[in-house]
């Protein structure tokens, strides 16, 4: 988006936006600790709060309200395995079944290991031109669309509804205005899957299913590679990774890949419209983009 | 930036004088808990440090079984959001007896224990 934005505004000629992390020479406990870092220090990390308590909070207050059970947040992570086994550049390329989901380690109740995205190395990068200069080049490239951020309190317990974000309601409307695009234009969607109910969540916010079944959809299989809306198809951060600094763009790149399509074995059909949603603290600010196919 | 630090503080020392304080609007009285330097409602900064009444009703909560360094002596512990009566809320570690479980609405109070270097340390125990 910024990159979009430094080359929208002629500043720029070409930008090249990269994000990189390494994460896996720390112990979890050092990871866990410096990743609670962007939640809020003085009420949230002082009681001892990590992210998977985060939001095992709003898992919680989503059951609680919509019935959104343990089976259904498990239906993502299996669904994303599964897909990632496509993906040659995926962290784990293995499919699991719900049993081995459900009874997995606990983590922060009722989230289990299978609910967590893992601990990642990763690197992606993408290059943003002008579309008169993208033109003349001959490899695939894609129409930046429509972009948007919105920025909410870092606490959960300063936000009235616990079921959602309206960080990522606002950055989607505001992508769809930008885009003059409706939700039902929109072919398929990378979002920050940071934990399954994260998939689940985004996915109603965004106004792809409606609030409260986010988690049936995904259990009947509607955003599976073959399903009429396809979520994650790159494994997403769940079984593809989540290197925390590079996922915001290793999603765009998936989506480059799509509309491009050179994304092999993965390759959905006939997609022309694909959208974004990156996540930063616990959903304190997000940011979706929309991207065309370019030829 | 002072007054954020002045807020804060003032939180941190109720704590240690086990109580809970809110800031509260001198010019619409809307009270906010953590205490704001802005008012939340009318962007005013005019704004008192006053106590509020320590309990309220469990909204959500989670067991954290992988701890941070800092708690890892502690897990399994229950981490909640606790609504108060005029309807702010807080983040808390939540201690129950052995064999009571948690429970949406379940009534709290806060509780004030020792902790390190002679700070108190805020915990949401049965009212």
């Amino acid at each position: 988006m910024q990159g979009a934005i430094a080359v929208a505004s002629g500043f720029y000629d070409a930008v090249l936006s990269v994000g990189a992390e390494k994460m896996t020479n720390l112990p979890t406990s050092h990871v866990t600790e410096a990743l609670a870092m962007s939640a809020d220090d003085i009420y949230e990390v002082a009681s001892g709060i990590t992210f998977p308590a985060a939001f095992a909070l709003m898992a919680r207050m989503h059951e609680k309200e919509f019935g959104t059970n343990a089976e259904m947040r498990a239906s993502v992570a299996v669904k994303n395995h599964r897909l990632a086994v496509e993906n040659e550049l995926a962290q784990f390329r293995k499919e699991i079944t719900i049993e081995k989901a459900l009874n997995s380690l606990m983590i922060a109740d009722p989230l289990t290991l299978y609910d967590c995205s893992p601990i990642t190395d990763g690197a992606a990068a993408v290059i943003i031109v002008p579309w008169e200069k993208a033109k003349q080049y001959d490899g695939p490239k894609v129409k930046i669309k429509a972009f948007a951020q919105a920025s909410d309190t870092m606490s959960l317990h300063d936000r009235s509804d616990l079921t959602g974000f309206d960080t990522t309601k606002i950055a989607a409307r505001k992508s769809f205005e930008m885009a003059g695009l409706e939700v039902k234009d929109i072919d398929f969607a990378e979002v920050h899957d940071c934990f399954t109910i994260a998939e689940i969540i985004a996915i109603e916010d965004m106004g792809f299913f409606k609030k409260g079944e986010g988690g049936k959809v995904t259990l009947d299989g509607e955003t599976d590679r073959n399903g009429h809306f396809p979520v994650n198809n790159s494994g997403g951060l769940k079984a593809k990774g989540h290197p925390i600094g590079a996922t915001g763009v290793s999603q765009i790149v998936e989506v480059f890949k799509q509309l491009s399509g050179i994304a092999g074995k993965r390759q959905l059909d006939d997609v022309s419209l694909g959208m974004t949603q990156n996540l930063g603290g616990s959903g304190s600010t997000i940011v979706c983009h929309i991207l065309e196919r370019g030829d | 930036m002072r007054k954020v630090t002045r807020v804060v503080k003032a939180y941190e020392e109720s704590i240690n004088q086990n109580r809970i304080v809110g800031s509260q609007c001198e010019d619409c009285s809307t009270i906010s808990v953590p205490p704001r330097p802005i008012c939340r409602k009318c962007d005013s900064d005019k704004i008192d440090i006053t106590t509020i009444n320590a309990k309220g009703k469990l909204v959500t909560w989670t067991v954290i079984h992988i701890a941070p360094p800092s708690h890892l002596e502690k897990v399994p512990y229950i981490l909640g959001i606790v609504e108060m009566e005029n309807g702010e809320r807080l983040t808390g570690v939540v201690e129950l007896p052995e064999g009571t479980e948690p429970a949406f609405d379940m009534e709290l109070v806060a509780d004030f224990e020792e902790g390190q270097e002679g700070a108190s340390r805020l915990r949401w125990k049965l009212s």
